[in-house]
């Protein structure tokens, strides 16, 4: 599904200022997309807004092209499904699989098929139903509640995917896990969407950045262009990534695999030195 | 001194052992880093070292005082202090200065001390912030230097970070870890930090590294990068540091000096 | 973002706020009772006519005070409209009606008085101090008066908590179909994480204090000797005597008593 802003902003009820202000961006189905700025740029209300827990105060969302607000478009925020930064705002049930099937307590399935979506989602997810399913979503690890609250989300099959926070606290393996995950679900046509302060995460996951300042969006674009800002890092305070400072240094493009940047200043420094 | 000699334990009704076989001495004013993928065992040591766990075998000893002995455990704390990862979960206080007092009031530290001594510990940190400001009014970043500056007030010999910065965003960590090392800087102890994230630890005298419960290697971080053993108990090396590695292994060693 | 206790207390700068909290828990639970006990509409008035000049005293602002009695204001009205109904309207069930508004206005005063007049902090120490006695005896008193200022400290979190996991389930489809069984199914989708969340917070936090030398009552530095000052045996006085008016009146039958 498609997600679109049209100058878009939002602002808490009874606020003064708009959270969000005048943002406008479109997100085809089948891409991934990250979201940064710095801490109180607006991202948790922008996330709010798409799924429908804030109406925009000016300008338009449109899901599939249609307005979710305009009447009889409510359902269609049912598409978007949302990973909160903290999975144990989620998982609540006895089971893991009881709890990854409370979100089909809407669809009103039979007993056999509501097994099936969960056994499925939890395998797409890369936890075994077997040997995760009947266990407490509270004895997980932090990487395993995660997924668990994702499999709960993908078992209804939402077009969209919110993802605030995916990766904090996560350990390499798990980061690696969840991002293998999310080029999965890209892959099958979802429209993701994820929120991060990991800007290493982003530069090397993220085929498109949009940038979040005071409720503006001031960037939007590949990675390669809008971390390399030299001018909009400044102003967001963020730390020059590795990656770029080492590549400037050589005069080499940056590349997120170290051993692609070694191999492309061997080739810089021995061009140097002929 | 921190002494851990064969020191093994599971936690109750657990399928495995959470640690075996540890072997570990930190000497005074020495710094660790803590590593290891989820699960390995570096909390589990951490929640041993301060008394909240009672090792099933094996010794653990600070400052000569045995950790199996219930009657050493104030003791210990005294001289050890350890910050934990979520910042919502540690302030007692409303304010910062009725936290900041909690620990000398467990201490019977006597009241007329309070004020130089929570003084003290925010110029150690170089953190100027109102007693009077409510907990909850803080920052995720600020509430983690509360909790530092909450522990240092009691002036512990040694001092363990269990994963201090994983819920941090990156401005909060710089700062976290600065005030850290002005810490450190006025007034040494030794420091134990658990994180899987080696760009905070770059500068710590040792990296222990544990899997599965066990400790699989302690070496200075310069040997373990070049060693390049790290990968396979589910680490990454800084960016920076691989590249660092990628163009040595190509001969380039002058490339890194231009 | 909602934040009730953000009006709880704040310092003006009123003589009111220097008075001891004990003075203040005794006083206000004597005035209570004199409010409540008697039915003499003079003396309710008069004691109203007090506590809004104290109130004036505190600084607090009409406004406030008007949002005070407006908060009310639906309970006012309906003890009013019942007084009416049980009686044939006339000059007695209107005087009786105005005694009963008097004083559940009084009540909601003397209340709202102490709370935001008062600092969390100095509330729990004053209990503790005036059930110092009862602790004594070896009731459990620190750790009530300290478990009530913990909690003070995470309503806050709370209320946001609560107001995430209302959202996550929502989007989950939490709300299903309208109805009061749906409804009703669903609740526990909102109320298990915050249980679970609390139970794990609440275990963290023990841990963090217990890791920084708390051990009950035991050992904590003695609370500062306070004494009693001219303000408060004044308010403690103006208390007693309201208590003694009351009390003799309730005997005594007058206007608005059955």
């Amino acid at each position: 599904m498609v997600v679109e802003l049209c100058t878009a902003s939002y602002a808490y009820s009874g606020a003064k200022t708009r959270q969000v202000e005048e943002v406008s961006f479109r997100l085809e189905a089948g891409t991934a997309t990250a979201l940064v700025g710095p801490s109180g740029a607006g991202k948790s209300t922008l996330l709010q807004g798409l799924q429908g827990f804030l109406r925009p105060v000016a300008g338009q969302l449109l899901l599939g092209r249609r307005d979710p607000w305009r009447r009889g478009g409510r359902g269609l925020f049912g598409s978007i499904g949302t990973l909160l930064q903290d999975p144990g705002h989620q998982l609540f049930a006895p089971t893991v699989k009881l709890d990854v099937a409370f979100g089909l307590r809407r669809l009103h399935l039979g007993a056999a098929e509501s097994a099936r979506k969960v056994t499925e989602a939890l395998g797409r997810v890369g936890l075994d139903p077997e040997v995760h399913g009947e266990r407490s979503p509270w004895e997980l690890s932090g990487g395993e509640k995660r997924r668990a609250a994702l499999a709960g989300l993908l078992v209804t099959a939402p077009e969209v995917l919110l993802l605030d926070e995916p990766t904090a606290g996560l350990d390499a393996p798990s980061r690696r896990a969840l991002f293998g995950d999310l080029e999965r679900l890209v892959g099958q046509g979802t429209t993701v969407l994820w929120t991060s302060h990991d800007l290493e995460d982003v530069w090397s996951h993220a085929p498109r950045v949009l940038v979040l300042d005071q409720g503006r969006l001031v960037a939007d674009g590949p990675p390669t262009e809008v971390l390399a800002d030299d001018e909009l890092a400044g102003r967001l305070g963020w730390d020059a990534l590795p990656v770029l400072a080492y590549a400037r240094r050589w005069g080499v493009a940056p590349h997120a695999d170290p051993e692609v940047l070694a191999d492309r200043v061997e080739e810089a420094w021995r061009a140097r030195t002929l | 001194m921190i002494r851990v000699l064969q020191a093994g334990f599971a936690y109750p009704g657990a399928a495995r052992q959470a640690l075996s076989g540890i072997d570990l001495t930190v000497g005074d004013g020495e710094s660790l880093a803590l590593l290891g993928a989820n699960g390995s065992g570096k909390s589990t040591l951490c929640r041993l070292l301060n008394g909240l766990e009672v090792a099933d075998s094996g010794l653990v000893e600070v400052d000569d005082l045995d950790l199996a002995e219930p009657a050493n455990r104030l003791a210990v704390r005294q001289r050890l202090q350890v910050v934990f990862q979520n910042p919502e979960n540690q302030a007692v206080g409303l304010t910062v200065g009725e936290d900041l007092a909690f620990g000398l009031i467990n201490f019977g530290v006597p009241r007329s001390e309070f004020a130089s001594r929570i003084e003290g510990v925010l110029a150690s940190l170089r953190w100027s912030v109102p007693l009077d400001r409510p907990v909850h009014r803080l920052s995720g970043g600020e509430k983690q230097k509360l909790a530092l500056a909450a522990v240092l007030i009691l002036e512990p010999r040694h001092l363990v970070l269990d994963e201090p910065t994983s819920f941090l965003d990156p401005r909060s960590r710089r700062e976290f870890l600065a005030s850290l090392h002005a810490a450190r800087s006025h007034r040494p102890f030794s420091l134990i930090h658990i994180t899987h994230r080696l760009e905070d630890v770059l500068d710590v005298d040792r990296w222990v590294v544990f899997a599965g419960g066990r400790l699989v290697g302690d070496r200075s971080p310069a040997e373990w990068i070049e060693s390049g053993e790290l990968t396979q108990w589910g680490l990454e090396l800084p960016y920076g540091v691989r590249l660092e590695q990628a163009l040595l292994h190509r001969g380039l060693r002058d490339a890194l000096w231009s | 973002m909602p934040a009730p206790f953000e009006w709880a207390f704040t310092t003006r700068g009123s003589a009111v706020e220097g008075w001891d909290p004990r003075a203040k828990l005794v006083s206000m639970a004597l005035v209570m009772v004199a409010l409540l006990v008697h039915h003499n509409l003079v003396l309710k008035s008069v004691q109203v006519v007090l506590l809004v000049l104290v109130w004036v005293g505190a600084r607090l602002g009409w406004r406030s005070l008007g949002f005070a009695v407006l908060a009310v204001s639906p309970l006012l009205a309906t003890t009013a409209i019942s007084a009416f109904l049980i009686l044939v309207p006339g000059f007695e069930p209107a005087v009786r009606a105005a005694t009963l508004d008097l004083q559940i206005v009084g009540v909601v005063l003397v209340l709202t008085l102490l709370v935001r007049t008062t600092a969390p902090t100095a509330l729990a120490e004053g209990l503790e101090r005036l059930l110092a006695p009862l602790g004594r005896r070896g009731l459990p008193v620190h750790e009530a008066v300290l478990m009530f200022s913990i909690a003070l400290r995470f309503v806050p979190l709370l209320l946001e908590e609560f107001q995430a996991v209302t959202r996550a389930q929502l989007v989950r489809g939490g709300g299903g179909r309208p109805g009061p069984w749906a409804r009703a199914l669903a609740l526990p989708a909102l109320i298990v994480p915050l249980f679970v969340l609390s139970i794990v917070r609440a275990q963290a936090l023990a841990e963090a204090m217990e890791s920084r030398g708390y051990r009950g009552a035991e050992g904590r530095s003695p609370l500062p000797p306070r004494r009693w000052s001219g303000p408060d045996v004044t308010v403690l006085t103006v208390a007693i005597l309201q208590l003694l008016g009351a009390v003799g009146l309730a005997f005594v039958p007058g206007p608005g008593a059955r």
